[in-house]
């Protein structure tokens, strides 16, 4: 394929702007997928991803078109998640284009993410094709919205395209568009290959897979490659694209995207965003790659039954195979016993490896309750990273705490402002901007502690807006703040798993629902469970559970001891999921749920 | 020493509360049933030659309502019992018994019979807790049948009470125990009400046209019948159970002790200690008098399930039901009868009595009474 004839493009758009159909329907229009192919949502291949609606890894896609020019043409589409927890995903695929389908809801209009996604792709210099989608809605409004794009977004809107992703139209022209509009990679085919690393994963057949995008040479099978960064070299096995199964082809040319699979064994042999290029012939200068990614929020993860700690760290070790997003490191409570401390990149994010570690992997979990990364300054000058309030120093090497401040955007109609306002002032929120993007829909900037927003603060955005505001958000900076340690006790004795960081502001209000929420949480034990909220040694409230009074088998009749003792094996079933601290069994849920505003 | 227990498959009315197997049956079914008792026994010792020398000293006849049978079958059936197996001389024969079906004449055959100890099914002296239950006798029938099993020559009788009664109050369960106590019954058993589901007073909860006491108010129950008991003399000895001295049931402490017992007639459950299965076989016939007759009819004992039980299992259940009762358990005999305990459970015992749940006497293991009425909390570890 001439390098003129390839077009590489992503589709971005806000959740739920029809991104996923639209790419359903370019696969259907080019004939890539046949009729007994067809399933919604086809590149969502995790059972995650289809069940909660959404895009988490990157999956990339080639399409033969023959466009009214007579020519054929190759398209790569390299899809992209929309949840702002994986937002490094999408600058990740950005890298591999030349141009950025930009999908937008006609009846929902610019959200946060189309223009966080904008913005990301206008730092790659891509060529970004509006779209307005839904079309067919009957509240759909392309004026209203068409004008916002060139409002709130500064994109020319002269002949835009209007489509409906749900019924195919407007999706021909759409591809018409690609070709005319989306510029043909650059690149020399005979210097030195030099490829970027868009992704990789492990496979149990084949070892590690690469995703890579080539942007000058070429890449073959039995040519010796090198990733820059670390000088690790290997021979190139096979080369191919998804079509949209894998398909094995001769060479990756210049400007194509395809999978590198070269006998690599350990996924940590490779670094996503690293540059591949020729051993022999090594190109002089790698690409830029990518910023790394840092986690934002951190848990402890622990096995229900402590047996299965192995089980645990191998289910770790091999889901971090294919999500080096996550981060892991063992942790013992005494609480908990042996387990690690997470670290994600969004709440979303944790769910989902949660999920994936007792579904893929059989272990049963419990999860504490998520904490952001503080900074501890301590008197001697050290600083100390804090991803856990076990970690905090004693009070008294401690001088400061500091926590990650974001900024967010939020864009919401006019009408909501009030409630949006008032929600970011509560959660310590410092205005940055507001600006009105038109009439009625305005768009606000907000520095906030990332501990105030990561646990409900968008269900609560939603709430306070009808679900017509959308957010985005990037780590700012680190910022002095005046936080405690709030201590959970029962019985007196400290559970270090219930131990949370939070502003002294809110440590009242704070410790006294927490320890409500533990009151309704614990079940009745033989004994009264009394439970603390203590800053340090200032005990700031109480609340108690009373001691069980009746739990008893009265009758044994005609001798049926099995059924007894079948009753009891359920009893003790039931407790097994519950974890024993001290002399007091606490539910899995009291570690995570202490913590959630709704019941 | 080991037990026989003989279910009787058959009531005048099913209560609302109850979920053990009988039926209604006409008089063609309870004669066949008197002989499908026979064929059992005699397929039993066919199988099991070994239990024909094994002396019996109780006998206990449950249901079911046993005298709806009449005394004469029941006192045959006690013949055919005796003419397989070797009844001691001196053994606890129980019939159970309701108020209001069975004549002091009635009473006299079957302590003429041979049948020693009466279990009087009162529940309740109050007629509006005796309608909640669906019991057919009413209140009024209880002191009379009292007098006659008496006057018949028992050298037991026993009266079962239920607490925790939709609508009941403590003051009117305390009337309860002070009127059974006025009658100076040998034994008491005092059951809380557990509505089973399947039953007509689980769905009448379920639905809410019922409600049940409170956990406080049925702890404050259980509390009033070990008060009121103990000043009248009764010793509890175990969770539901109290007696005078030396009239505890001892049929049913085989069940606690772990002690052999026959189970014959439909549902019943038995625990044979045969050379095959030396740390317990325990038995379960069908709730179900089609199945039990045919398998007799085909030859085979009607066991729907069996389980042979090993170490793991004779500790546990020797655990789980010697710490129901006052004497709780000894585990040097325990370890004579069964081999040492597996670890996992001399552990929990171990920690169970570090933590003061379990009490260690001299060399006895047991179960503080202030826990008996949440004891599922404990026993549970053993489960």
């Amino acid at each position: 394929m001439r390098i003129e004839n390839i077009r590489n493009f992503s589709i971005i758009a806000h959740i739920d702007h029809g991104k996923s159909t639209l790419a359903d329907r370019l696969l259907e229009l080019t004939g890539t997928l046949t009729e007994r192919e067809k399933v919604d949502q086809f590149l969502d291949k995790m059972e995650l991803e289809r069940e909660r609606g959404i895009t988490i890894k990157a999956q990339t896609v080639r399409m033969r078109y023959r466009a009214e020019d007579g020519k054929e043409y190759t398209l790569n589409l390299i899809d992209t998640p929309g949840h702002v927890d994986f937002s490094y995903e999408v600058s990740r695929s950005l890298c591999a284009c030349e141009g950025a389908i930009l999908v937008v809801d006609s009846s929902q209009g610019v959200e946060a993410q189309t223009l966080a996604n904008v913005y990301m792709a206008l730092d790659q210099d891509l060529e970004i094709l509006p779209v307005l989608n839904k079309i067919d809605l009957p509240n759909a409004e392309p004026e209203r919205v068409r004008q916002e794009i060139e409002d709130v977004i500064g994109l020319d809107t002269a002949g835009i395209l209007s489509v409906s992703a749900k019924k195919g139209t407007g999706v021909p022209e759409l591809l018409e568009r690609i070709v005319r509009q989306v510029p043909p990679p650059q690149g020399d085919p005979d210097a030195p290959a030099k490829a970027l690393m868009i992704d990789s994963w492990f496979d149990n057949y084949v070892g590690v897979v690469v995703l890579a995008r080539v942007f000058e040479g070429r890449i073959v099978p039995g040519q010796r490659i090198a990733f820059m960064s670390t000088g690790n070299a290997f021979e190139v096995q096979k080369v191919g694209v998804f079509a949209p199964h894998p398909l094995e082809v001769e060479e990756l040319g210049t400007g194509m995207v395809g999978f590198v699979i070269a006998n690599i064994k350990e996924l940590t042999e490779t670094k996503v965003g690293d540059t591949i290029t020729d051993a022999r012939i090594p190109a002089a200068t790698p690409l830029p790659g990518f910023k790394v990614v840092r986690p934002m929020v951190f848990a402890g993860v622990y096995p229900v039954a402590s047996d299965q700690y192995g089980q645990l760290r191998t289910a770790i070790e091999k889901l971090r195979l294919n999500d080096s997003s996550f981060t892991a490191e063992p942790e013992n409570s005494v609480a908990l016993g042996f387990g690690f401390r997470c670290g994600f990149l969004g709440l979303l994010h944790m769910e989902i490896i949660q999920e994936r570690l007792e579904r893929e992997y059989g272990v049963e979990l419990i999860t504490t309750a998520p904490t952001v990364g503080y900074r501890a300054v301590k008197k001697d000058g050290g600083v100390v990273e804090v991803d856990s309030p076990a970690r905090l120093p004693e009070p008294l090497e401690l001088l400061h705490i500091e926590e990650p401040m974001i900024l967010a955007t939020i864009h919401l109609p006019t009408e909501y402002l009030g409630g949006v306002l008032k929600l970011c002032e509560e959660r310590r929120g410092i205005q940055r901007q507001m600006k009105f993007s038109s009439v009625n829909r305005v768009i606000l900037e907000y520095e906030l502690p990332l501990n105030e927003i990561v646990l409900d603060f968008y269900d609560k955005l939603k709430t306070a807006s009808r679900g017509y505001a959308s957010m985005d958000y990037e780590f700012h900076h680190f910022q002095r703040s005046d936080l405690v340690k709030l201590d959970i006790l029962l019985n007196g004795d400290k559970v270090d798993a219930l131990s949370l960081i939070v502003h002294r502001d809110s440590a009242y209000p704070k410790g006294r629902e927490v320890a409500e929420r533990l009151r309704k949480l614990i079940p009745r034990q033989m004994f009264e469970v009394v439970i603390q909220a203590a800053i340090g040694s200032k005990v700031i409230a109480r609340e108690s559970v009373k001691a069980i009074r009746k739990n008893v088998l009265a009758k044994c009749y005609g001798g049926d001891i099995t059924r007894k003792r079948k009753l009891l094996e359920k009893q003790k079933e039931g407790k097994r999921r519950m974890k024993q601290v001290g002399t007091v069994e606490i539910p899995q849920e009291a570690f995570l749920s202490i913590l959630k505003v709704k019941e | 020493m080991r037990g026989i227990y003989v279910h009787v498959p058959f009531c005048v009315r099913k209560c609302s509360y109850c979920d053990f197997y009988s039926v209604v049956g006409g008089e063609e079914a309870r004669e066949e049933f008197r002989a499908l008792l026979s064929v059992e026994m005699d397929l039993l010792l066919r199988e099991f030659p070994g239990e024909g020398d094994a002396e019996a000293d109780t006998v206990y006849f449950g249901g079911g309502t046993p005298t709806v049978l009449g005394p004469d079958r029941l006192c045959g059936l006690l013949e055919e019992i005796r003419a397989r197996f070797p009844v001691a001389e001196s053994a606890e024969v129980t019939v159970e018994a309701n108020p209001g079906t069975v004549s002091g004449k009635d009473f006299a055959c079957l302590a003429a019979g041979g049948f020693t100890r009466l279990s009087l099914g009162v529940q309740s002296f109050q007629p509006r807790i005796l309608a909640t239950l669906g019991r057919i006798h009413s209140a009024e029938e209880i002191l009379p049948a009292y007098r006659d099993a008496r006057e018949a020559g028992f050298a037991s009788v026993g009266i079962d009470l239920i607490f925790g009664n939709p609508g009941q109050g403590e003051e009117d369960w305390i009337s309860d125990l002070e009127r059974a106590v006025t009658l100076l019954p040998d034994h008491l058993s005092a059951y809380a009400l557990s509505p089973e589901p399947g039953t007509p007073i689980h769905a009448a909860i379920e639905e809410g046209g019922l409600a049940l006491p409170s956990e406080d108010a049925l702890a404050g129950m259980y509390s009033a019948a070990r008060e009121t008991l103990a000043a009248a003399g009764y010793l509890h000895y175990e969770i539901s159970n109290f007696a005078l001295p030396g009239e505890r049931c001892r049929h049913n402490m085989k069940y606690w002790r772990r002690e052999g017992y026959l189970g014959l007639g439909p549902s019943a459950h038995g625990l044979l200690f045969p050379p095959s299965a030396p740390l317990g076989l325990r038995t379960e016939n069908p709730p179900s008098l089609r199945d039990y007759k045919a398998a007799l009819r085909s030859g085979r004992l009607p066991w729907s399930e069996i389980r042979n039980r090993d170490r793991e299992d004779a500790w546990k259940e020797a655990l789980i039901f010697g710490l129901r009762t006052a004497e709780g358990i000894s585990p040097g005999t325990l370890s004579e009868k069964y081999g040492p305990p597996p670890e996992e459970v001399r552990e929990a015992v171990e920690n169970l009595v570090a933590s003061g749940a379990l009490l260690r006497e001299a060399d006895r293991i047991l179960l503080p009474e202030g826990y008996w009425f949440v004891s599922n909390e404990i026993l549970r570890r053993f489960a």
